[in-house]
């Protein structure tokens, strides 16, 4: 299960009007033992976190008429340790940006990726309705950790 | 207020859609009071919903099967469709046909087993085994064996059907019997055959003939039937050709062999998809100087489908009825391969009855029951045991029942399939063969007629262009155009059905011969 690391703690700045995006279990990997929930930004950011590590297709479908759960997920893990060029380096920040602003909760999205021995740096910065936070992600091929967050 | 419901909608399930909006609106309610609104695809709380209405839809699929296991028609042929999570369905018959290979390949019992045993008190007619006599003659001075039980296998070259011996087997050196064959002549169309010396045999004594020329077609194993000293005629041949010289008779070894595997598909078959004698000719365990040969015809039947199952628990409602209901005597007549062996003597029905027509003769208040099987007429061994079971169980005091094979009328599907070059193929053609053979297994005596009376006893033309076309449908392949005979015309075929006479039609040759011509 994924050790989460948030700076400051969470929750982060929670304002009801502005970014009540409901709540859900706290969850990226794996729903922790006290099965607690997540909401506002903490709740995006792991939603947000889902999405770049899930392979795409593979999230189940509401139905038999659901065209949204097949264009969710791309899954960043494949590229760990990997031999990536400035071609292949565009592709990721594109489509990991895009699966950003796939949440409608999103207005906009900066991603910046760095590669580390055996694992990769995601830094995302996202603007919802109040404004830009950033967080990083550590993940590597054991674990994807929610490194630090950080609020405007 | 009457609120009308579809019988298939009693047994339809929730759609898993129907259960994900359920559960959702369950989760929204006030004492549970989930922000199912705000809900995101890739949400825990909203993927955990989706699977349960994966889950909830898949245990509606469950009840349903079970429901519908409940009623005989249901039973036998209802299906029920749920949704999987990778977006493909699934669709399960409520009883898997034994039948079928692809839906219940190692024919376990079903909902309609079950069913059928505890409200009608009857069960499935399983498989039966083709087998029969062999007989071997050993040219050779060697002794073989012994071979134990399953250990000689010999085959059907037309369909590569494989047979062993059901008892440990010796095959001794053949003996000639009567000297030499000096002649073949035509006894009331039996080939009676004399020889230089005294044959030795007697009535139903087994026959290995070889070496004649000119009158070749009595050539092969035999029972024999003695017509004089040095004359004995061949059970069952046809004199043919003139005889010209040559030949020699063995007394073969004769033992019991059984196919390999169970059903129709492992009988005796011969070029012509017909079965006969003289079609099991290999030797698979390949031995100097031995040959063999089935002396009778050996059949094996396939286990009951769903339908016929069915059919008959309907059927059996009216053998339990007063006065010899016509369905009384259907239902013992299509179940006589069970009853024959508890007869006093037991007696065997090879292969079992799948056809039946009664009638009756007002002048003489006599029942008439024509019977027939998948390939056409029973032999008389399975019509006399036939009708030992109907004189037993169904027959009303002081009623005469008269049981008959119904007389088969053949004919022949003929013609050429236009459709596109990418589907003539030989499969195609195949599908098309099998589903025209089905079709006239399971054509009823007497044809179909028109319960308005607009045709009667009639094998409709327009039915067997069906096949085809249903069949390609079904296989997904186009057809474009027809030209194709039966009986030689493009019209219906008449049958006979009289009180004491009725046709079953049998397509012959049991192969149609049908082109498949690129358009």
């Amino acid at each position: 299960m994924a050790n989460i690391t948030y700076n400051p703690d969470p929750p982060w700045p929670f304002n009801p009007s502005a970014t009540d995006f409901g709540r859900d279990l706290s969850c990226i990997e794996d729903l922790n033992q006290s099965m607690t929930e997540a909401r506002g930004r903490q709740l995006l950011a792991e939603a947000i976190a889902r999405r770049i590590i899930t392979p795409a297709g593979t999230l189940i479908p509401a139905g038999p008429n659901d065209t949204v759960s097949p264009q969710y997920g791309y899954d960043l893990t494949q590229w760990i340790n990997a031999d990536v060029g400035p071609a292949e380096l565009s592709d990721m920040h594109m489509r990991t940006r895009a699966q950003c602003v796939a949440d409608d909760r999103v207005r906009e999205a900066n991603v910046t990726i760095v590669f580390l021995t055996d694992a990769l740096a995601v830094t995302i910065t996202l603007w919802d309705t109040v404004g830009p936070f950033t967080f990083t992600r550590l993940i590597s091929s054991v674990t994807t950790d929610l490194l630090q967050g950080s609020t405007p | 207020m009457t609120i009308p419901i579809d019988i298939n909608d009693v047994f339809k399930p929730a759609t898993q859609p129907e259960w994900l909006t359920q559960l959702l609106a369950l989760a929204a309610a006030p004492t549970i009071n989930l922000p199912a609104t705000t809900f995101r695809p890739g949400d825990i709380a909203r993927s955990l919903l989706i699977l349960m209405s994966y889950a909830q839809a898949q245990f509606d699929a469950t009840a349903s099967l079970v429901a519908q296991g409940g009623f005989l028609d249901f039973a036998a042929t209802g299906t029920v469709t749920y949704p999987n999570a990778d977006g493909t369905t699934t669709t399960v018959p409520v009883s898997p046909d034994p039948s079928n290979p692809e839906q219940n390949p190692d024919g376990r019992p079903t909902w309609l087993d079950v069913l059928v045993q505890s409200n009608f008190n009857i069960s499935r007619i399983l498989q039966t085994t083709a087998g029969g006599a062999l007989a071997i003659i050993n040219t050779s001075v060697a002794t073989y064996g012994p071979f134990a039980a399953g250990g000689y296998h010999v085959a059907d070259p037309f369909t590569s059907a494989g047979y062993s011996n059901t008892e440990e087997l010796t095959i001794a050196p053949s003996l000639i019997f009567g000297g030499s064959i000096t002649g073949a002549a035509d006894a009331g169309g039996l080939i009676e055959l004399t020889f230089s010396s005294a044959h030795g045999r007697s009535d139903g004594d087994p026959a290995y003939i070889v070496g004649v020329l000119g009158t070749t077609e009595a050539n092969g194993a035999w029972y024999v039937t003695s017509t004089g000293l040095f004359t004995l005629t061949l059970d069952g041949s046809t004199f043919t050709n003139a005889y010209v010289s040559g030949g020699v008779a063995y007394f073969p070894t004769v033992a019991t062999f059984v196919a390999d595997v169970a059903g129709s598909a492992s009988g005796s078959y011969n070029a012509d998809g017909v079965l006969d004698i003289h079609t099991v000719t290999t030797a698979v365990t390949s031995l100097v100087g031995v040959s063999v040969q089935n002396l009778d015809i050996w059949a094996g039947s396939d286990i009951e489908n769903n339908v016929q199952l069915a059919e008959r628990a309907r059927l059996k409602l009216q053998s339990v009825t007063t006065n010899g209901a016509a369905g009384a005597y259907q239902y013992y007549a299509l179940s006589s391969i069970l009853y024959a062996p508890l007869l006093v003597p037991p007696q065997t029905v090879a292969v079992k009855i799948t056809r039946v027509l009664v009638s009756e003769d007002t002048l003489t208040g006599y029942v008439y029951v024509f019977i027939a099987n998948a390939s056409g007429a029973p032999s008389t061994p399975d019509k006399d045991a036939t009708d030992a079971v109907l004189q037993i169980w169904p027959r009303a005091l002081g009623t005469t029942v008269i049981t008959q094979k119904a007389t088969e009328r053949t004919m022949a599907v003929a013609g050429t399939v236009y459709l596109p070059a990418a589907y003539a193929t030989d499969s195609n053609k195949a599908l098309l063969v099998t589903a025209l053979q089905t079709y006239f297994q399971q054509l009823p005596i007497g044809g179909l007629s028109d319960p308005l009376s607009a045709y009667t006893h009639i094998v409709p033309y327009q039915d067997v262009l069906g096949v085809f076309y249903e069949t390609a449908a079904a296989n997904r392949f186009p057809i474009d155009n027809l030209d194709i005979t039966l009986a030689g015309v493009k019209a219906d075929f008449v049958l006979t059905v009289s009180a004491t006479e009725a046709d079953v039609a049998v397509l012959s040759p049991a192969v149609p011969v049908i082109l498949m011509a690129p358009t």
